[in-house]
């Protein structure tokens, strides 16, 4: 059940109406059912994995909390046997910890990265004359809709009901929930327990400002995925597709438009999910604050899918050691984390690639930036902030150097990211290593008209149109207050865009060519 | 109240979207009218169907009912019978709900014929590839209202009217509606192939729902009311086929048999006759050989001699005298 559906229209507003028909007590139960009847929408036989790791999470949070109360006794036990006991403790909370680490993310490995290790194994094998002859035992299984993300959340509570940081849920279907809440279940934002679960007890009362607004993102969601997003993937599908037919303009103009396309597809969907999800109430974690427009790679990561960059923040990159630990080691962190991340996305050697160019990028302008700040009066941030920084990125900028506040160097720090980013797209974007390669080695030659040989002129122009509007509207977003903005219109302005919009999504869905959101395959 | 306040909104919403959206729709309604295509120069319907003609007979079916129009099938169908045909047959399995919809398009443009032949073949009383979920029965149709709203009426998925409302935006139907490979009925089938046959069997079996039999067989009857109401006969003819025991005919036999007696239809299944690889140019469709011959020895008689009273009675109802 895609969000830009009429099947999904039809769930949403009987979902959202008996949401708030309901008792708040009986809540959990509709939001609970409509999760999995969504997600059985997608895969009907996966469910039983999303139970089966539901149970067992729960199970284990129970016991790990459990073993940490007892490790607190008040009784007065010899200290020698006090020892004894806390060490048992200790090792149970570890154990268990451990069963819940191991059997999600091992459903993980095994749907989506088995047959991928096992490729590459014989792969390798065989270039040293070993298995020679040899298939590789692949498993032909669909890998299960959203399991990266739910996975993800899963691992994240039972890491912070170990750390103690939130309790252990007790009430099995509240955690079900957690781990199944539709708007989120397929492609996040990566909840975190300590910010969803209270919303779910919370009573929670219709706010007529709150649907509205979620209303609205829903729209804005669907116009950046269904108009701008689909269209853009005719022109970058028929070249990334067919990329041995092409040579110089027509490779940059694709790079290009994936790298809109992409942005558009997935913060399109984060902004469904989560407008979806504010009209019954519930708040979400922001996923991209204009990501394109960061002045820095590390401002970059601050801005795009920030629920998943958070999230390795918090439980790959902090455990690891972060910035705390010897230069190179800190650098080693950062590349890791980032390898780690493009294998996340998927089980392919280019999202490896793709994840290792980010690690490479930060690290290079993390020596960059210490090295200019030996000429600058200001301590350079990014070194003790990279990947930790708590301040919003909007905060963050450029604006904070000493070099020049100028809107020329702005742009320029701006349009290098930009480069690098999309560049980086290429590898994300392309179906094999050497395609990737080939596309960069081709993309600079001169010849290859960008427009007749790939698209009808109309459908380029028509491509043009829809990247300078979201340029237009991205600015405003941050030069104006939008929504103040948006309220100072009169009513038949906003209700004309409103109209506009709904028409641009019908007209788009109708005669526009369907695709998937990409980040449903992760 | 602040809910109140947003279901109104919502719905004042709807209805304006509604309204554009029906004034869209309208207006792009109907634009082809004015294109005149004959049968034999278009795979469409609405292409061909003017506005209150009359014609002595018209043919229901799938692509095996429009062999009877292609190249210069047509023309020679027209010469033996003697009489005006317009064939709303669909290639590409049109089933019996495209059949309806053709039908009453075809009427509510004010048209009127005396005789409709609706050549069944079985398959389409079990596959919904013959049915609502035909891909190919509106692909190369002009954009009506009326047909849209006949589709949502019959519960056509989602995809499908879609599908059709895309057809907004074709221009060039001279290309689109043209039969992609004429001239293949000049050709003569080799050799009945028993091979070539089963794989058919299995194919067929495997886009078989026989739990919608008693669905699809209701359209039939929708079709015969269609048909009374604008007073046309209605005569039902099961084509030659050169598999015997092909899936599910005697089912859709029997079913037809009942309806025919029920309903006072004409029924006459002719799927025996003719077994001779020099009427066929493949294994389902005859060539124009064969669209001759089933003219003059079948239909002719068909529409000539057998009046509706007489239908069921024992030597007419397994075949027609030569």
């Amino acid at each position: 059940m895609l969000f830009n559906s009429l099947s999904f229209a039809l769930f949403f507003l009987l979902v959202t109406g008996l949401h708030f028909t309901l008792p708040q007590r009986f809540r959990w139960i509709l939001m609970l059912a409509a999760s999995y009847y969504f997600y059985m929408c997608w895969s009907v036989g996966y469910i039983l994995l999303i139970l089966t790791s539901t149970l067992i999470t729960w199970y284990c949070g129970l016991q790990i909390v459990g073993g940490a109360a007892m490790s607190n006794p008040t009784s007065g036990n010899e200290p020698s046997h006090k020892d004894a006991s806390q060490n048992r403790i200790y090792y149970k909370k570890k154990v268990f910890l451990v069963v819940s680490l191991i059997a999600n993310i091992g459903a993980l490995f095994f749907f989506k990265y088995y047959n991928f290790f096992t490729t590459s194994f014989f792969e390798i094998s065989v270039r040293f004359n070993l298995l020679q002859g040899h298939d590789a035992p692949l498993l032909h299984l669909m890998m299960p809709v959203g399991i990266s993300f739910y996975t993800f959340q899963i691992v994240s509570y039972t890491v912070d009901v170990y750390k103690g940081k939130i309790p252990a849920e007790k009430h099995l279907g509240i955690f079900a929930l957690y781990v199944a809440f539709w708007p989120r279940l397929v492609a996040g934002p990566i909840e975190r327990a300590g910010r969803l679960i209270p919303q779910f007890r919370k009573e929670l009362s219709f706010d007529y400002t709150k649907a509205t607004d979620g209303l609205r993102l829903v729209m804005w969601g669907m116009v950046k995925k269904v108009v701008v997003a689909d269209q853009l993937a005719v022109y970058v599908n028929q070249v990334f597709d067919h990329c041995g037919e092409y040579a110089g303009a027509p490779l940059i103009v694709a790079s290009i438009f994936f790298t809109i396309q992409i942005y558009c597809d997935f913060s399109g969907y984060s902004d469904m999910a989560i407008g979806t999800a504010k009209v019954m109430g519930y708040e979400l974690t922001e996923n991209f604050r204009h990501p394109y427009f960061a002045a820095s790679l590390r401002e970059f990561w601050q801005r795009w899918h920030i629920s998943l960059s958070t999230w390795f923040r918090d439980y790959l990159y902090i455990p690891l050691g972060g910035n705390r630990v010897k230069r190179w080691r800190f650098h080693y962190n950062l590349f890791i984390t980032f390898l780690v991340s493009g294998l996340w996305h998927g089980a392919s050697w280019n999202f490896v690639i793709w994840g290792g160019l980010h690690g490479i990028y930060l690290i290079f302008e993390n020596i960059l930036e210490d090295f200019f700040s030996r000429f600058s009066n200001k301590k350079a941030t990014s070194s003790s902030d990279l990947m930790t920084s708590a301040v919003r990125p909007s905060l963050t900028t450029v604006s904070d150097y000493s070099i020049t506040d100028s809107y020329l160097y702005k742009g320029f720090r701006i349009a290098g990211t930009l480069f690098l980013v999309n560049y980086a797209w290429i590898f994300f974007r392309a179906n094999t290593v050497s395609d990737a390669f080939s596309i960069t080695e081709k993309m600079f030659l001169t010849g290859g008209n960008p427009v007749t040989s790939v698209v009808a002129p109309s459908a380029f122009i028509l491509n043009i149109a829809l990247i300078l509007f979201l340029f237009f509207v991205e600015i405003g977003e941050q030069i104006v207050r939008i929504k103040h903005f948006w309220n100072t219109l009169p009513l038949a302005a906003r209700w004309s865009v409103y109209i506009m919009g709904f028409w641009a999504v019908a007209i788009s869905t109708v005669f526009g060519v369907k695709q998937d959101f990409i980040y449903f395959q992760f | 109240m602040q809910a109140k306040k947003l279901i109104f909104k919502l719905v004042i919403f709807s209805v304006l979207n509604l309204a554009v959206m029906v004034s869209l729709l309208s207006f792009f309604s109907g634009r082809n009218r004015n294109i005149d295509f004959k049968n034999w120069e278009t795979e469409s319907n609405l292409l061909v169907t003017g506005e209150n003609e009359h014609y002595d007979v018209a043919i229901l079916g799938t692509s095996r009912g429009r062999i009877f129009s292609r190249d210069s099938n047509h023309f020679t169908m027209e010469k033996i019978l003697g009489k005006k045909v317009i064939n709303l047959s669909k290639g590409g399995g049109g089933g019996l709900m495209p059949a309806k919809i053709h039908l009453d398009h075809f009427y509510s443009r004010g048209n009127r014929v005396i005789h409709i032949i609706y050549f069944v073949d079985p398959w389409v009383f079990f596959s919904p590839i013959n049915n609502e979920n035909n891909t190919f029965f509106l692909r190369d149709e002009p954009f009506e209202l009326s047909i849209l709203w006949d589709l949502i009426l019959n519960r056509f998925p989602s995809q499908q009217i879609i599908s059709y409302i895309q057809m907004i935006a074709v221009d060039d139907w001279k290309h689109l509606s043209q039969y992609g490979e004429p001239g293949l009925d000049k050709l003569t089938l080799k050799a009945i192939d028993p091979v070539k046959l089963e794989k058919a069997r299995d194919h067929y079996l495997g886009l078989y729902d026989y739990d919608k039999f008693n669905y699809y067989s209701h359209f039939l009857t929708k079709i015969n009311r269609t048909a009374k109401k604008h007073k046309s006969k209605i005569t039902y003819v099961m084509l030659p086929i050169l598999m015997k025991d092909f899936p599910g005919a005697g089912q859709v036999d029997e079913k037809i048999k009942e309806i025919s007696k029920n309903e006072e239809v004409g029924y006459y299944n002719l799927i025996d006759k003719m077994h001779d690889r020099h009427f066929f140019y493949d294994h389902m469709h005859f060539n124009n050989n064969g669209v001759a011959h089933f003219t003059e020895t079948y239909m002719k008689s068909i529409l000539k001699q057998i009046p509706l009273n007489q239908v069921g009675k024992p030597q007419h109802r397994n075949g027609v005298k030569p």
